[in-house]
């Protein structure tokens, strides 16, 4: 699947707030300059995309202006939290795929590395964790459920418009 | 060879948002020539060439199976962190089921280095790999 181009975004829905789209244009701005000097997009960059995406679905599904800004707060955290994750784990993959790629690499080397990924890992798990026990405490119930299931529909119909 | 260039392929960019999350390891890139093609180009022994293009091919083989793995933990974890009942003690739980099952896969990826390893001398891993 080539992945969706910002400016193939769908339409918010009507009562969406302008600060989304505002939110929307700028993630897409960055995206796109990070995308730019690549021929093709990594798993990272992708993913950060999507996390865009799931951003908007998560707007449309809370009407209630203050409990978006707030469910927006706790998610535009989680997103800088991805941001750090993705640029350390490229780090750490780079370091590991040099190794992987050498001829002496040694066992306690790829123990390092190992532990190193363990502990960045971790770590993340304990940020998202925490986030999606934030998000949930400020959303109504079945919110959080009618989110992901939006979102799986947005995917299939992405999908089946670039296959 | 490079695991950053594999692009999104046969998966949807949902499922890549977790990839990103868990921080999955692929040490063979999507668009390179088949590391068993490589080997090939590499070993002239023609015996010792069979084992080591056989390596190199299981681990093309288990790049493959490796990101169909876990493109299906993801879908569980969503599943998992979609419904009614989550917590954070409950995706805290699936998480370090999924680092668990990371670190094994990229165990059974070092094995099979160490199986092509076994085959190729200095030279020919340099031409293989540089």
């Amino acid at each position: 699947m080539t992945p969706l181009e910002p400016s193939e975004a769908p339409e918010p829905s009507s009562g969406q707030p302008r600060r989304w789209l505002l939110h929307t244009a700028v993630v897409g701005g960055l995206i796109a300059l990070a995308c730019s000097s690549h021929k093709h997009r990594t798993l990272e960059e992708v993913a950060l995309e999507s996390s865009g995406r799931f951003s908007e679905v998560l707007q449309g599904v809370v009407d209630d202006p203050e409990r978006s800004a707030a469910v927006g707060a706790v998610f535009a955290t989680y997103q800088e939290e991805q941001r750090r994750f993705a640029a350390d784990m490229a780090e750490l993959k780079a370091t590991a795929l040099a190794s992987y790629e050498a001829y002496d690499t040694t066992d306690e080397e790829f123990d390092d590395i190992e532990g190193r990924l363990r502990s960045r890992r971790e770590a993340f798990r304990d940020e998202i964790a925490g986030g999606i026990a934030e998000l949930l405490g400020a959303l109504e119930p079945g919110e959080w459920t009618e989110t992901v299931g939006l979102m799986l529909e947005e995917e299939a119909r992405w999908k089946e418009a670039k296959q | 060879m490079d695991q950053r260039s594999h692009t999104g392929g046969s998966t949807t960019s949902f499922h890549q948002i977790l990839i990103i999350i868990f921080g999955s390891l692929f040490f063979a890139g999507g668009d390179a020539k088949p590391l068993a093609d490589r080997v090939k180009d590499a070993v002239s022994d023609g015996d010792r060439s069979a084992k080591a293009v056989a390596a190199a091919a299981a681990i093309d083989q288990a790049r493959g199976e490796d990101i169909d793995a876990v493109i299906a933990w993801h879908e569980e974890f969503f599943k998992v962190i979609g419904g009614p009942d989550v917590d954070e003690a409950v995706v805290h739980a699936k998480i370090d089921e999924i680092i668990e099952q990371l670190e094994e896969l990229e165990r059974q990826q070092l094995s099979l280095r160490s199986d092509l390893r076994a085959q190729l001398d200095a030279s020919e891993w340099s031409e293989v790999f540089d």
